[in-house]
C-alpha cells in the first residue's frame, strides 16, 4: 500500500547572516535526504556541505555548467568538502540548490549525491549540476553548509535550507 | 551579525503528512545481485511518477541500466542528453527513435553507486505521450560524469502501469535499491 512521505526534518531561515549551517541528529529513518536551499550570499563565493563534520579528503565532485553562452565541466577530487556551486553562484539575489542524498542512511556504501543549482545574477550566474561524492559508508546524520572565504564571506539573512526526508516502503 | 548558525529547527509535524508524494515500491538488490527490477500493477491515479535509483553496475563496462514501459520494446523512445565528464560539456542523442528501448547512457564503472532521479510526468494520461527526465550521475574520485537528459515514451494512449529497469550488462550489485514514487495533484 503506497505511503505518504517526503517529510521536513529541519529548517532555518537566517535571521542574521551567518557563514556557515549545521544541521545535527539527522534522524536515519529515510531512505534519502533532499535539502532544498534558497539563498544570498554577500560576495562571489563558492558554496560547500561537508557530512558527520568530516573534514577529511573524502569527498570529490563532477560539475556540469552553462553561463548563457557556453557550456563547461570540471571536477574536484579528494577535496575536505564538496561544492554545489562551483562556477555558478548567487549574490544577493537568491539563487537556489537542490540536493538529493540518495541511501544517505546505508552503513554498506559510500554516498552519491546530485545537485542542481541556479543563479540568475552575479559575478556567475548560470545553471549547473553536480554530482558528488563522500567516501564514507556511515550514515549522515550531520550537514554542514558553507562557502569558501574567511569570515568576510558570508550567506545573507532571509536565506532559508531546509531538510526533507523520503523514505521508500 | 556575521556567526555560526548552530542548528535549523522545526517543530517536526504531527501526523498526518500533508503531503502528496506517495512511496509506492521499492527493491532493495540482495547479496548476488540483480538484473532487472519490475515495477508491475502502477497505480494510475497519480499525476506523474518520480524513480529513485542509487545503482552500481557489476559489469565494467556497458554497465547501465536501461528501461522499458509496459513491457514495450518498440521503437517509440526518444533520448537526448547534455553531459559533463570533468573536463568538457557535450550534447548526444541516438537519433530517430531508439531501437526498441530508453537507455540511461552512463560508462559507469563498477567502483561507486550511481544515482539516477527521473520525473515521469503525466503517465497514466490516454491522450499524451510521455515526457520523461532523469537527473543522474556517478563520480569516482577523478573520474565520473553527471547528465541532464530527457525522453519520451511515445505512446499517447496508454497509460504507463509497468516499467522494467534492465542491467544492459551483468547485474546491479547489492545493495543497490530503486524506488517508485506517485505525486498526486
Amino acid at each position: 500500500m503506497a505511503s505518504v512521505t517526503y517529510e521536513p526534518i529541519a529548517t532555518t531561515t537566517l535571521t542574521g547572516n551567518a557563514k556557515n549551517i549545521s544541521f545535527t541528529s539527522i534522524p536515519s529513518t529515510y531512505t534519502d535526504l533532499i535539502i532544498i536551499m534558497n539563498y544570498s550570499i554577500n560576495q562571489p563565493s563558492s558554496c560547500w556541505v561537508r557530512f558527520n563534520g568530516n573534514s577529511a579528503t573524502n569527498y570529490s565532485f563532477t560539475e556540469l555548467r552553462g553561463n548563457g553562452s557556453s557550456a563547461y565541466s570540471t571536477r574536484g577530487s579528494n577535496q575536505t568538502s564538496s561544492y554545489f556551486a562551483f562556477n555558478v553562484f548567487p549574490d544577493t539575489t537568491p539563487g537556489n540548490s537542490i540536493m538529493n542524498i540518495l541511501n544517505y542512511s546505508n552503513t554498506n556504501t559510500n554516498k552519491t549525491f546530485l545537485t542542481r543549482t541556479n543563479a540568475i545574477t552575479g559575478s556567475y550566474p548560470g545553471t549547473a549540476a553536480y554530482v558528488g561524492l563522500w567516501r564514507q559508508t556511515a550514515a549522515i546524520n550531520e550537514i554542514t553548509i558553507n562557502m569558501d572565504g574567511d569570515a568576510a564571506y558570508y550567506y545573507l539573512s532571509g536565506s532559508t535550507f531546509t531538510i526533507y526526508g523520503v523514505k521508500a516502503s | 551579525m556575521i556567526g555560526t548558525l548552530a542548528t535549523g529547527a522545526l517543530s517536526i509535524p504531527t501526523p498526518p503528512i500533508t503531503s502528496s508524494f506517495y512511496s509506492i515500491a521499492s527493491v532493495s538488490v540482495a547479496s548476488g545481485g540483480i538484473s532487472s527490477i519490475t515495477f508491475n500493477s502502477i497505480p494510475t491515479d497519480y499525476k506523474h511518477l518520480q524513480l529513485r535509483l542509487f545503482i552500481k553496475a557489476a559489469a565494467t563496462t556497458n554497465g547501465t541500466p536501461t528501461i522499458v514501459y509496459n513491457g514495450d520494446t518498440s521503437s517509440v523512445y526518444t533520448y537526448h542528453e547534455l553531459q559533463g565528464n570533468g573536463a568538457s560539456a557535450s550534447a548526444y542523442s541516438p537519433g530517430a527513435n531508439y531501437g526498441g528501448q530508453w537507455y540511461v547512457l552512463g560508462g559507469q564503472s563498477a567502483d561507486q553507486y550511481a544515482a539516477y532521479i527521473t520525473d515521469i510526468l503525466d503517465y497514466a494520461s490516454t491522450s499524451k505521450n510521455k515526457t520523461i527526465r532523469t537527473l543522474m550521475g556517478f563520480d569516482n574520485n577523478g573520474s565520473g560524469r553527471v547528465y541532464l537528459a530527457s525522453q519520451t515514451y511515445q505512446n499517447a494512449s496508454t497509460a504507463i502501469t509497468s516499467l522494467t529497469l534492465t542491467m544492459q550488462s551483468g547485474n546491479a550489485s547489492e545493495f543497490s535499491h530503486a524506488a517508485l514514487y506517485g505525486i498526486k495533484d
